[in-house]
């Protein structure tokens, strides 16, 4: 008898674990999803292929994690492409004009330029009480058109821009690409400004229940302007990495980025209408949407096809994850009870 | 009300922040783009420009910090125009004039993004009248170059081309347009040059249909007009110059890479959209040139598209080279797609081992193709253009030729040119660019 119920006690235990490990539904999917491109095309499943999928997320990884933040206080950003735009395009043409300006100050630079930026957001959001969907989408306008007011019209080019500053996304430490290590060193920036600190909490307590939050004596509309401020500035760091990475600024520079970063936060779990969402669930939604990408491109389906199967396979991840997500709750509120 | 009063002030003063800080370096910019910056999208600009100044009325009152930007606008083109003006002295007043202008015009535009086209025109008109008059005054004649619109380093450089003929032919050239590329603006400007009877008009259409009133126009008032780049339809200009026919383009780009292929081996199309007409013609002509003898050996063996995104059409060359890891050449005839191409063979490591070809700008494509990356890769000379577009317009003004299909000009150091049955005439094949001749461009 007693033999009889240490087994399911135990599985019990184990699948409390799995369930709260709210993730394990999307790192299914990429899984099977892995198994089947490398069938297909067996290059999927190198360190080369794996490192260029890496490579190829880390700005989206910072991107997503800044509009999350947004997502969690029931907001959105749409102006991220655009801010990433207009800091690339600034930045590049500062260094053109200063070749010997260091790489770092290049890089606090368009920090600096995306917080001003994303605090325009939070000020008209918080304080101007605009609802951040149209804020964000007349500053998506506005911010895009600043780049051609800005550049004219022109492009910055790869020749132009002194090499340090393409170094900046190239170079290495320790084998690990720059670029890798940026998006590493602010997931684990952001993890723990959402987890330990007590501004970080307020985030979801904001999200989750605003009226609450705000009986509870915490400052919502500061909160607010502080999501926003804090996406600009993730945003500003992005914009920098993307001119040094693709090597030009472009007037078109991650024009419809928003949509992949807001894609990567809810596919990674983030729930849409604020309170919840976790940074390992986003940096799993975005390596999917890299996953995705690059897989289509490998295993060759016509690209008149791709972006079908794109958001296809983006609402089967999504679907399998609730479902299995569902499943897991079932079962182990049964297990439970047993 | 007092909320409503603080937001409408919090958007003003943030408004105004951003204006200072896209203000400060705006000298910077300018000087850079006459050193050289690459292709614009000049029409979109001023589109974008336009909504965006829009939004910032709908938001509040801002004519203040807009009038900031502008003033500043007009005091960096104005520089601008002063490195620029290297032709004769009379040239170059009458360019600084007409650079003045543009940035009238875009002043103008900004300020009132709504609709006040008639003030631009006017100032255009003015300038048009001091060209107009300095010509008659030299007895030179006096011919208007129209690009599409101002300020797009494509069109300027097709200008030098043309204030070099105008010093050989001994005429005054004067660079006159639109600020954005629209065919009204431009139809107005063509308007006021008629008025002033300047000696010829060679025009870069904005519409090839819409123009053809004023080219009549024009034509009536014995003022020849030729069009270049982009024509006008039949009827209403007398000649058209063509840059390059896309027969030549496609079968540039696959000679360039059955050279760089050593004449066998896969090769891989990477495009821009999969609806572009201009790709997909050339695409279609690049696989009729593949069936000829010469090009048995090459194997085309796909085609992907990069949507002219840096971003995607960096991935979908990253695809391709892992896909077919014996690829040879990547022919991506789009200025997007070649430069994340080349950049996607830099960063794999496998330059000397793919490479990568097809239509581009120097100014962009400069480094790779000093790194072996893109060893070589075809456009026309925009300069050329410029230079033939006068020429062929001197021709016809002074009465060597009628601009009748048949007729036979020389042009200068370029040689001896046909009018076709169409009335067209072609510039030539295109350029190629390499490591040999890259550093004598700048466009």
């Amino acid at each position: 008898m007693g033999k009889m119920d240490m087994a399911p006690r135990l599985r019990a235990g184990l699948l409390q674990a799995v369930i709260k490990f709210r993730e394990a539904g999307i790192l299914v999917f990429i899984v099977a999803l892995a198994a089947v491109v490398t069938l297909r095309t067996p290059a999927f499943l190198t360190l080369d292929n794996f490192r260029d999928i890496l490579l190829n997320i880390s700005i989206l990884v910072i991107v997503a994690l800044a509009q999350s933040m947004v997502i969690i206080t029931r907001g959105v950003d749409l102006s991220v492409g655009s801010i990433i735009g207009l800091t690339a395009m600034m930045v590049s043409f500062v260094v053109v004009a200063f070749p010997a300006l260091p790489g770092p100050v290049a890089m606090v630079l368009g920090m600096l330029l995306g917080m001003v930026l994303g605090s325009f957001n939070g000020v008209l959001i918080s304080f101007g009480g605009v609802p951040p969907i149209i804020a964000t989408l007349g500053t998506l306008s506005i911010y895009r058109g600043l780049v051609f007011w800005y550049s004219r019209g022109t492009w910055v080019n790869a020749s132009q821009l002194p090499p340090g500053f393409r170094q900046l996304a190239k170079g290495s430490v320790l084998l690990l690409p720059n670029i890798i290590l940026g998006a590493i060193i602010v997931v684990a920036a952001v993890y723990y400004f959402l987890r330990y600190t007590r501004t970080g909490r307020d985030i979801y307590t904001v999200g989750s229940n605003p009226d609450a939050a705000r009986f509870a004596g915490i400052r919502v509309q500061r909160v607010i302007f502080l999501v926003y401020m804090l996406s600009g500035l993730l945003c500003g760091l992005a914009g920098v990495l993307w001119a040094s990475r693709f090597e030009a600024a472009q007037t078109n520079t991650a024009a419809g980025f928003e949509l992949q970063t807001v894609a990567a936060s809810v596919v990674g779990g983030v729930n849409i209408f604020g309170g919840s969402g976790s940074v390992l669930g986003v940096v799993l939604g975005a390596f999917l949407l890299g996953t995705i990408q690059n897989a289509l491109t490998l295993v060759g389906i016509s690209p008149f096809w791709q972006l079908a199967a794109q958001g296809l396979l983006i609402l089967l991840a999504v679907i399998v994850d609730s479902a299995i997500l569902r499943r897991l709750q079932r079962f182990a509120s049964g297990a439970q009870r047993v | 009300m007092f909320e409503k009063g603080l937001r409408s002030f919090l958007i003003l003063v943030v408004l105004a922040v951003l204006s200072a800080c896209g203000g400060t370096p705006a000298t910077t910019t300018s000087s850079t783009a006459t050193q050289g910056a690459a292709t614009s999208s000049s029409s979109t600009m001023a589109a974008t420009t336009e909504t965006s100044a829009a939004t910032m009325v709908a938001a509040t009152d801002t004519s203040t910090t807009t009038m900031t930007a502008a003033t500043e606008t007009s005091a960096a083109t104005m520089a601008a125009a002063t490195d620029t003006s290297t032709a004769a002295t009379a040239a170059a007043t009458d360019t600084s004039a007409a650079t003045m202008t543009a940035a009238t015009d875009t002043t103008t535009a900004t300020m009132a993004a709504a609709t006040d086209t008639s003030t631009a025109t006017m100032a255009a008109t003015g300038a048009a009248a001091t060209a107009a008059g300095s010509g008659a005054a030299g007895g030179a004649k006096t011919y208007i170059l129209v690009p599409k619109a101002l300020g797009n380093p494509y069109f300027d450089t097709a200008n030098k081309g043309a204030q070099q003929a105008a010093k050989e032919l001994g005429v005054t050239v004067t660079y006159q347009g639109p600020a954005t590329a629209d065919a009204t603006q431009q139809i107005q400007l063509i308007n006021s040059l008629i008025a002033q009877n300047v000696s010829g008009l060679a025009i870069s259409a904005d519409d090839s249909d819409a123009l053809v009133p004023a080219g009549k126009q024009a034509m009536d008032a014995k003022i020849p007009v030729v069009t270049w780049d982009s024509a006008i339809a039949p009827g209403g200009r007398m000649v058209h110059i063509n840059q390059a026919v896309a027969a030549d383009i496609a079968a540039i780009q696959i000679k360039m890479a059955s050279d760089l292929a050593g004449g066998a081996g896969k090769i891989a199309i990477l495009s821009a959209t999969s609806t572009a007409p201009n790709q997909n013609e050339w695409i279609g002509l690049m696989k009729e040139e593949l069936k000829k003898p010469d090009y048995a050996k090459l194997q085309l063996v796909d085609t992907v598209y990069g949507d002219d995104q840096d971003e995607k059409s960096y991935t979908e060359a990253q695809g391709l080279m892992k896909k077919y890891p014996d690829l040879k050449v990547i022919i991506a005839p789009t200025t997007v797609g070649i430069a994340s191409s080349a950049r996607a063979v830099q960063d794999a490591k496998l330059v000397g081992k793919v490479f990568v070809t097809g239509l581009g700008t120097p100014n962009q494509m400069r480094d790779y193709v000093k790194s072996g990356a893109a060893p070589q890769f075809a456009l026309w000379n925009p300069s050329d253009l410029g230079y033939l577009a006068i020429q062929t317009l001197d021709a016809v003004a002074s009465g060597k030729i009628k601009g009748q299909p048949g007729d036979t000009f020389t042009a200068g150091k370029l040689g001896s040119y046909t009018i076709d049955k169409d009335g067209v005439v072609l510039l030539g094949k295109p350029t190629v660019f390499n490591k040999d001749n890259i550093d004598q461009f700048n466009f």
